[in-house]
């Protein structure tokens, strides 16, 4: 089966709060020492597309949305073992909202054609949204589900465990279909060097805006109806207080108390 | 009458000795034959250099028993067995000139000295061969794997030195005795054998003497071509070679990988993927267990010994190539190979291993289990890309952040905040000007109570007016925690980076307080083009003290005891910097623990261990914490960012916080420092427990 996943290179979102700043403008984020990496949830995403082409055969396609024609984040991103990845770089979609990444990415993929599922990332780690992937399906026409944490399939149908916030939905979607995937229960595997080595040569083809056949009208018509303002770091303070006891019992008795008065636990 | 003997006396047919020799030495010759081919199996390695060096050194360590000796029983056992070997060897190649080649050797006083060196180091073998037997069997000392060759081997041995007495004394008895009364004792053992038998009369000690030569000679050869040239007892020929083929490199270095095209040179993955040097290292194990003994894993109840894994390396060796041509099951075709770790050896035998290098300090050949666990878990990482799950979160993050510390809140210049130093950045490439650069290190910059030592240290140049540099955030992990994982490939792109940017700057010595970094700057650098001086902070300090640049306050009397970081002492041999460091700031009262210098223990931290979970057994660092406790010292000192930690988690675990601490010595060193002038700003305080 043919699988397509979306990948979004982020800010490591692991770094440290002390190395964002946002730049004169209020609007741009300034992280010189702060490395770029694919977005954790678009991780679990990939996993489970190669654990899919693992067991069904067929391969697993990249796309991707970017700033730069600059192809060597997707080489390093198919060394876990993704066949071939698509970059759409075009400034008709520079700074674009949600909208205009989904119309961007639902064009790349329709022009792909040959699919059978979609996977995203629930949202990306750097705008949180999480609209991309349901409207890559509105656009495409496709059923969708959000939040999967597990997917089956079984002949032209897929099972997928939906996260609700007491438990767990198991849905039925017919194929081709679009799924936004959590990170519980797939873990992107780790590169082999051989893997690695022939990932470089692992085919990147890189699309302009015409290439896909986006129209700025339409573009217009569709996305961007949002405009960031500003953007700032909010100013957290920390108060340390030291509560003891004669005992290790006492002291967490007392730290438990606290905790209660302040209404944390 | 010039004393001498008549060879062969007393016995018929005695030349058949030659070809019952050469049949023997020929049945041997094919035991090590098939030995050596099934070394072929492996992929080839460097040829030796330096030669001499290594002619040298299997000297002193086969005829010296350099390392055999460093245990008392063991060492004096073996040496008394070995030697004993040796002379009764030679000795006997003496009857050989002197009867055979007809150079007369074995007359007058020669002679006499000739029989009483063989009776000395004769004897010297039984009372060596009876320390074993009583060693394996009696006291069945721990560290013992015995299985029937050993049994086989020690009694051969001893009843070839017995008969070899008999013999001797049924022919003194029956000649000497009477006729040249005052040669006889010069054979203390013969003699004393003569004596007790003088009285069965003649013609019973000519047919004792008979049958006991003929079953003497017999049992030699077949310990020969049995014992020596096909069971543990070959030994005493490959050990040797085992000790000549020694890997020169540096002890902390671990080996190169030029070409990552090459999957079989991406670890060990199956015995075909070893270098041949290591499969002979493999195979010359003769299971004596002292690596077994001093493994910190091994004592804390992990699966892992680095004894076994060399064992079952070798068994595999046995199992998957051929020795002999015709054993090849008839159609020619050798068995394949099959993987090595997930069949043989497990996951948690490869991945409990902390690099301490104990197993190299304790092989008396030389034998290496530390680089085959390195060289297994290259193959799980770069081939099979498998390693335990933190370990990885370790190496993704070396990879996306260039430090292995996920989740830290520092970014790597917040530790300096407040003390105004030069960077790299700013300074621009070293012209004229001062070419130190302080290392901070991942754990110094970015785990918090690490990052009090590097303020500590950073405290201590400026008042020692030293003018140095720090790369700030352009400083990324040295590549070591990768390394010993496994991950060659990520080390090799970690150390290029650097290089090139240490090269960039012109920086001609590097400073660090992680052991780590400096094994891998000092030792493996060279390797990929990266050259500098290195300086472990103990040792920069101790010269600043020696030059008279840092003026401590007498030392508060408080007893401390030393840790001796692996990577600082065993694998660099820096022992005294530290405890000068200590002592200058410590005070006169230095406690030993039990285990020291070469033979310190592992904190637990080393080889990737830092970052994985340790489920299995006792905790290798409340053991070590519980040893420095049992010195009665107040404070712990350290030089190693890893040991730091570990000390804190084990002193925690132990619930010990009242009656130790652990301190870097440069802590300890910057609080010596405060009182002596005014500082600017407060020494931060190390926390308690």
């Amino acid at each position: 089966m043919n699988i397509i996943a979306t990948v979004k290179q982020v800010p490591d979102p692991e770094a440290p709060a002390g190395a964002f700043r946002i730049g004169p403008d209020d609007r741009v984020m300034v992280s010189p020492t702060v490395s770029s990496v694919l977005s954790p949830y678009d991780e679990s995403a990939v996993e489970a597309a190669l654990q899919l082409r693992d067991a069904h055969g067929g391969k697993v396609s990249l796309v991707c949305l970017g700033t730069e024609p600059d192809d060597s984040f997707l080489h390093e991103a198919m060394a876990t073992g993704a066949d071939e990845a698509y970059l759409v770089v075009d400034d008709m979609f520079q700074n674009g909202d949600a909208f205009a990444t989904a119309y961007a990415l639902s064009k790349a993929i329709a022009k792909i054609g040959e699919y059978d599922l979609i996977v995203c990332g629930r949202q990306a780690s750097d705008t949180d949204a999480g609209v991309v992937g349901s409207v890559i399906a509105e656009s495409l026409g496709l059923p969708s589900a959000t939040v999967i944490r597990k997917i089956e399939v079984v002949g032209d149908k897929l099972n997928a465990e939906r996260v609700i916030e007491d438990g767990i939905e198991v849905l039925e979607l017919p194929l081709p279909a679009l799924l936004t995937m959590t990170s519980e229960l797939y873990t992107l595997r780790y590169a082999s060097v051989m893997d690695i080595m022939s990932a470089s040569e692992k085919p990147v083809t890189i699309w302009s805006a015409s290439d896909i056949g986006a129209d700025a009208v339409e573009l217009d018509d569709l996305a961007n109806r949002s405009i960031l303002r500003k953007q700032f770091i909010p100013v957290s303070q920390t108060q340390c207080e030291v509560i003891g006891g004669d005992s290790a019992q006492e002291a967490a008795a007392n730290l438990a108390q606290a905790l209660r008065s302040r209404k944390v636990i | 009458m010039t004393p001498t003997r008549e060879i062969y006396w007393n016995i018929s047919w005695g030349l058949a000795v030659y070809p019952i020799a050469i049949i023997s030495i020929a049945i041997m010759a094919l035991g090590i034959y098939a030995r050596v081919n099934r070394w072929r199996a492996g992929r080839p390695s460097e040829k030796p250099s330096e030669i001499s060096l290594r002619i040298w050194r299997t000297l002193v360590n086969a005829l010296g028993q350099a390392r055999i000796l460093r245990e008392g029983y063991a060492g004096v056992m073996h040496l008394l067995i070995f030697w004993g070997f040796v002379v009764l060897f030679i000795g006997t190649l003496l009857v050989m000139v002197h009867e055979d080649f007809h150079i007369r050797v074995l007359q007058g006083n020669f002679y006499l000295g000739y029989k009483l060196a063989l009776n000395i180091f004769g004897l010297g073998a039984i009372v060596g061969i009876l320390m074993a037997a009583f060693r394996r069997y009696v006291i069945k000392a721990r560290r013992l794997d015995s299985d029937r060759a050993f049994a086989i081997a020690i009694a051969f041995i001893f009843v070839i030195l017995v008969t070899g007495f008999l013999v001797e004394g049924f022919r003194i008895a029956a000649t000497e005795l009477t006729q040249h009364p005052d040669w006889a004792p010069w054979s203390l053992g013969g003699y004393g054998v003569a004596l007790i038998v003088r009285g069965i009369g003649e013609p019973t000690l000519l047919t004792l003497h008979a049958a006991t030569w003929w079953f003497h000679m017999i049992t030699a050869f077949t310990f020969i071509a049995f014992c020596i040239g096909w069971s543990t007892q070959s030994h005493i020929l490959l050990a040797p070679v085992n000790v000549f083929l020694m890997r020169l490199r540096p002890k902390g270095a671990l080996k190169t990988i030029a070409d990552f095209k090459d999957k079989g040179a991406l670890g060990m993955g199956s015995v075909r993927d070893a270098v041949w040097k290591d499969l002979v290292d493999s195979d010359v194990c003769v299971r004596c267990g002292r690596c077994h003994e001093r493994c910190p894993a091994a004592s804390t109840g992990k699966p892992l010994s680095p004894r076994t894994i060399v064992q079952k390396i070798k068994n595999q060796l046995h199992m998957e190539t051929v020795g002999l041509p015709w054993h090849s099951g008839g159609n020619g075709a050798r068995p394949q190979p099959n993987p090595i770790v997930g069949q043989n050896i497990s996951d948690d035998e490869i991945w409990s291993c902390t690099t301490c290098g104990a197993c190299h300090y304790e092989c008396p050949i030389f034998v290496e289990p530390m680089t085959k666990i390195v060289e297994l878990r290259r193959h799980e990482v770069m081939v099979r890309g498998k390693m335990p799950e933190t370990a990885q979160v370790a190496m993704v993050s070396l990879q996306k952040r260039g430090h292995p510390w996920t989740g830290t809140p520092h970014m790597r210049t917040e530790w300096a905040n407040d003390l105004n130093l030069n960077q790299l950045s700013k300074a621009g490439p070293s012209e004229g000007r001062s070419n130190l650069l302080f290392w901070v290190g991942c754990s110094g910059a970015l785990v918090d109570r690490n990052m009090l030592v590097s303020q500590a240290m950073a405290r201590i140049l400026q008042r020692a007016g030293v003018e140095f540099y720090v790369l700030g955030n352009e400083e990324t992990c040295c590549g070591d925690p990768a390394r010993r994982v496994g991950n060659e490939y990520l080390f090799q792109s970690l150390a290029k980076k650097n290089i090139k940017i240490l090269q960039h700057y012109q920086v001609k010595t590097i400073l660090t307080t992680c052991p780590h970094c400096f094994n891998t700057f000092k030792n493996e650098y060279p390797d990929l083009g990266g050259v500098f001086e290195v300086v472990h902070h103990t040792q920069f300090i101790a010269s600043l003290l020696a030059q008279g640049k840092l003026k401590l306050d007498p030392p508060s009397i408080q007893s401390l005891t030393f840790h001796d970081p692996c990577y600082l002492g065993r694998h660099n041999d820096v022992y005294e910097p530290p405890r000068s460091v200590a002592q200058a700031a410590g005070g006169s009262d230095i406690r030993e623990m039990v285990r020291s210098r070469e033979r310190s223990f592992c904190c637990g931290g080393g080889g990737g261990r830092a970052w994985m979970e340790e489920t299995i057994g006792t905790r290798i660092n409340q053991m070590r914490t519980r040893e420095a406790l049992s010195t009665g010292a107040s404070i712990v000192g350290t030089a190693c960012p890893f040991c730091l930690q570990m000390f804190e988690d084990g002193i925690k675990g132990i619930d010990a916080g009242e009656r130790i601490r652990v301190l870097d010595l440069a802590e300890l060193v910057g609080q010596a420092l405060q009182t002596t002038e005014a500082t600017p700003r407060q020494v931060t305080e190390v926390p308690l427990g």
